[in-house]
């Protein structure tokens, strides 16, 4: 007998409607308020939504609260999921050991898939879940509830027209009434405004010790070049602000001053001045943290990336000197990286990848957050790697010129290979208490 | 025939276009002298010379004869103010360079015409300061060597982490001083006010600033030659003795590179291919048309030591990967007694377009000799 194809494609086709998990565009129509809202509030507003977490300022471009939101979206949504752009999230290694790792599902991306693909329907809005509260709506817009208090740049700043590329300190003493005693702080938030041209914040803590010059060693003074001041962090396009895990803590001495490091980038042009006045909420421990808390980076400043080369390596390195417990990575380079990865050398010769970004965008400045604690031991060497892509056709869609030497500069044209960690020293009386655990 | 010409014109016009954008990055006015310069801890000397400095003429003919009271003008000596060879030493009294602007001390340095001078006592270096009537003496020891060179040329030895020693070779003499930067008050620093920063433009040469952030971790060694076009040694400041890096030398195995953790490996950046034996380390490797870039690597073999040039110049020392490779040379290897250098790099130009690449670590040193290949 010779089978039709016709009935083949049928009888397949019945078959993977039936095998298939999930939701198949086929089944019961995938409505927006039942099955493709509650994606949307769990991994998309976040950011896309009128205020949304985004310390740079560069809230997300269209909010996604309700259908009629998102609605003229859909099928560009569907695009983007599909395509895994978004939600944003370029580290393809280690899964499930970040905090604030994005991602979707196969079932999630096949849902809206399916959604879009059968006209977007909004359905009915009795299947729709409860609004998700934010938390800024009841903290005058800080993600993390109201800060114990709240430090800002003395004046606002006019970053005037003809500016191409500014990098400016501020500086803001902390006085009795803002400090009064030496307090140790959970955690804080940058809150740099809707200004779109930060290429990045840093800030550091200027204990009264170390308050009285700048020494002028390093290029973008992250802080961790200044004697005696301590770098809180940095954050760039892309990045987000977080609270430090329950016994993590960094002293801010009373009289201390804070440095607001910011690097404006954007066009030169007639009209495009921007005011910039940037601020940080800070949240108080309620009592002293078991582990204080160091922000730095490995770095190798020493290196020049060749005219038109397409997949160039900068390395650094470091031993660890203590059992550290990593709290976060934030690879941070430029308009030329295209890849980042740390990797743990252990005593024992084992090694083990921390973090792996094959796709590095210098657009989303991502600080990876452990959801617990990675405990490295003394005598590890930590490597980090970043490759930059120097040619031709990057640098047109980047806007850098190709056909030259490269060197480490502050300029978003120049480049970066800096290996930021979040990470605490377990002190000697600690660590056999801490390794047990 | 107009016509013709204006096409010819155009034609070359481009030609030297294309030219221009692809030719090795300047590094050097081609002022027509051999230039060796060491950098330590950011603070540079630097000594100028004429590549044909022969010991053709009367004078020089009596130095070369150690006959007393001949002197012959030999080169010109730049120097950071730090620096203290023989009696030329940093004028504390002076007044202390501007403010930092962005940073870093840009003081124009003290340049001295040196004269080599045979007398009584033995042999020194006379070093006139070019814009004054001041005079330093440079004393020089001396010793004979069984070969000889005809033409006279220098180089620039880092002994220690800012101090270092200037080796002249001329005939088959030669001498040596030594020197060091003294270490100077804390420049005036710029007071932590609010709204300073710095703009640049798309086009902003940066190229300064880089120089010093690189400078800033590593010492450099440079030989230039009269065409202006550069070779320059990166080393990592700090690598001495006593650090765990230097242990790994006696441990690395046969066949194995020199691992560093505490820094990236040397690197080499040449606007000129370099031909060591019958082995060419070329330019262009890693961008068609630029200057060679090279990490060096030393690898121990079973009967002695090789350097390895690795298309990877910006890796750090824990991370080399054999598939980079470029070119592997045997080298000389000598041990010294009593030597207690951090790891360096030296120049060495051995004739006009020669030289020797020397790498020095502890008693442990290594060379080998190259030519500018066409």
């Amino acid at each position: 007998m010779k089978i039709q194809p016709l009935v083949v494609v049928t009888v397949l086709g019945v078959l993977f409607t039936v095998a298939a998990p999930g939701y198949a565009a086929n089944e019961v129509a995938v409505t927006y308020y039942k099955d493709v809202l509650p994606i949307i509030q769990d991994n998309c507003q976040t950011c896309h939504r009128p205020t949304g977490e985004n310390i740079s300022g560069l809230i997300a471009p269209m909010s996604f609260m309700d259908y009629k939101e998102t609605r003229p979206w859909a099928r560009a949504i569907a695009r983007k999921v599909e395509s895994k752009e978004m939600p944003p999230w370029f580290a393809t290694a280690p899964k499930g050991v970040f905090e604030n790792e994005r991602g979707l599902t196969d079932d999630e991306i096949t849902m809206i898939v399916s959604w879009v693909e059968a006209g977007a329907p909004a359905g009915e809005m009795v299947d729709a879940p409860p609004v998700k509260q934010w938390t800024e709506q009841a903290n005058d817009g800080w993600t993390y509830g109201t800060p114990d208090f709240v430090v800002k740049m003395p004046e606002p700043y006019v970053v005037e027209d003809d500016i191409y590329d500014l990098n400016i300190q501020f500086y803001k003493k902390l006085t009795e009434a803002d400090l009064p005693e030496d307090t140790w702080v959970r955690g804080w938030e940058f809150r740099i405004g809707d200004n779109g041209i930060t290429h990045h914040m840093c800030s550091s803590v200027f204990p009264p010790s170390a308050q009285v010059h700048v020494d002028g060693a390093a290029v973008e003074d992250e802080g961790n070049a200044v004697t005696g001041s301590n770098l809180l962090s940095c954050v760039a396009e892309g990045g987000e602000s977080g609270i430090l895990p329950e016994g993590y803590g960094v002293l801010i001495e009373k009289g201390s001053m804070v440095s607001f490091n910011m690097h404006y980038h954007k066009e030169a042009a007639a009209g495009s001045a921007v005011t910039s006045q940037a601020e940080i909420g800070f949240f108080v421990s309620k009592e002293e943290p078991r582990y204080k808390v160091i922000n730095d980076s490995l770095y190798n400043r020493g290196f020049e990336i060749p005219p038109n080369h397409p997949n160039y390596r900068i390395g650094s390195s470091r031993v660890l000197e203590k059992d550290t417990l990593v709290l976060t990575y934030w690879p941070h380079a430029h308009t030329r990286a295209i890849a980042a990865r740390y990797t743990a050398f252990y005593p024992d010769g084992t090694e083990e990848l921390l973090l792996d970004v094959p796709n590095y965008d210098q657009g989303w400045q991502v600080t990876y957050k452990y959801k617990e604690p990675k405990l490295l031991p003394k005598g590890t060497r930590i490597d980090v790697d970043f490759w930059y892509d120097n040619t031709e056709e990057r640098g047109a869609r980047q806007k850098f010129n190709s056909n030259r030497f490269v060197g480490y500069g502050p300029r978003t044209d120049d480049e970066m290979s800096l290996g930021f960690i979040g990470y605490a020293e377990i002190d000697e009386d600690l660590a056999t208490t801490d390794n047990n655990n | 025939m107009q016509h013709r010409l204006l096409i010819l014109i155009l034609g070359a016009g481009l030609t030297t276009s294309i030219t221009v954008a692809q030719a090795p990055e300047p590094s050097n006015e081609a002022d027509g002298f051999v230039h060796v310069m060491l950098t330590l801890e950011s603070q540079a000397i630097s000594l100028a010379y004429e590549p044909d400095l022969s010991g053709d003429e009367r004078a020089r003919r009596q130095v070369l004869a150690g006959m007393a009271g001949a002197r012959v003008e030999v080169g010109t000596l730049e120097g950071h103010r730090a620096l203290r060879i023989g009696t030329l030493a940093t004028d504390f009294e002076a007044p202390p360079p501007e403010p930092l602007a962005e940073g870093f001390p840009k003081p124009a340095p003290a340049t001295h015409e040196l004269w080599l001078v045979r007398n009584a006592q033995g042999w020194e270096l006379e070093a006139q300061k070019s814009d004054s009537d001041d005079v330093n003496i440079i004393p020089l020891s001396h010793h004979e060597r069984e070969t000889t060179v005809q033409k006279f040329s220098a180089s620039l030895h880092s002994t220690d982490a800012e101090e270092g020693r200037l080796e002249l070779r001329w005939g088959h003499h030669v001498w040596n001083a030594d020197f060091r930067f003294d270490e100077l008050p804390r420049p005036s620093r710029r007071p932590r006010v609010s709204g300073l920063g710095q703009a640049r433009e798309a086009e902003t040469d940066t190229t300064g600033l880089v120089r010093r952030t690189m400078l800033a971790e590593r010492n450099e060694t440079a030989l230039v030659f009269p065409d202006g076009r550069r070779i320059q040694m990166l080393f990592w400041k700090g690598i001495g003795v006593e650090g765990e890096d230097y242990g790994r030398l006696s441990d690395v195995d046969d066949g194995a590179v020199v691992p560093l953790v505490r820094a990236p490996p040397l690197r080499i950046k040449s606007d000129v291919g370099l031909r060591f034996g019958a082995t060419d380390v070329a330019t262009g490797n890693l961008a068609p048309g630029f200057a060679g870039a090279y990490a060096v690597w030393l690898r121990k073999t079973g009967t002695g030591w090789r350097f390895v040039f690795n298309n990877e110049p910006d890796s750090w020392g824990t991370q080399y990967d054999p598939d980079f490779d470029a070119a592997e040379i045997d080298v000389d290897y000598a041990r010294t007694g009593g030597s207690f250098r951090p790891l360096g790099v030296t120049l060495v130009p051995t004739g006009e377009d020669a030289g020797r690449v020397v790498i020095h670590w502890g008693p442990h040193e290594w060379a080998a000799d190259f030519v500018v290949a066409e």
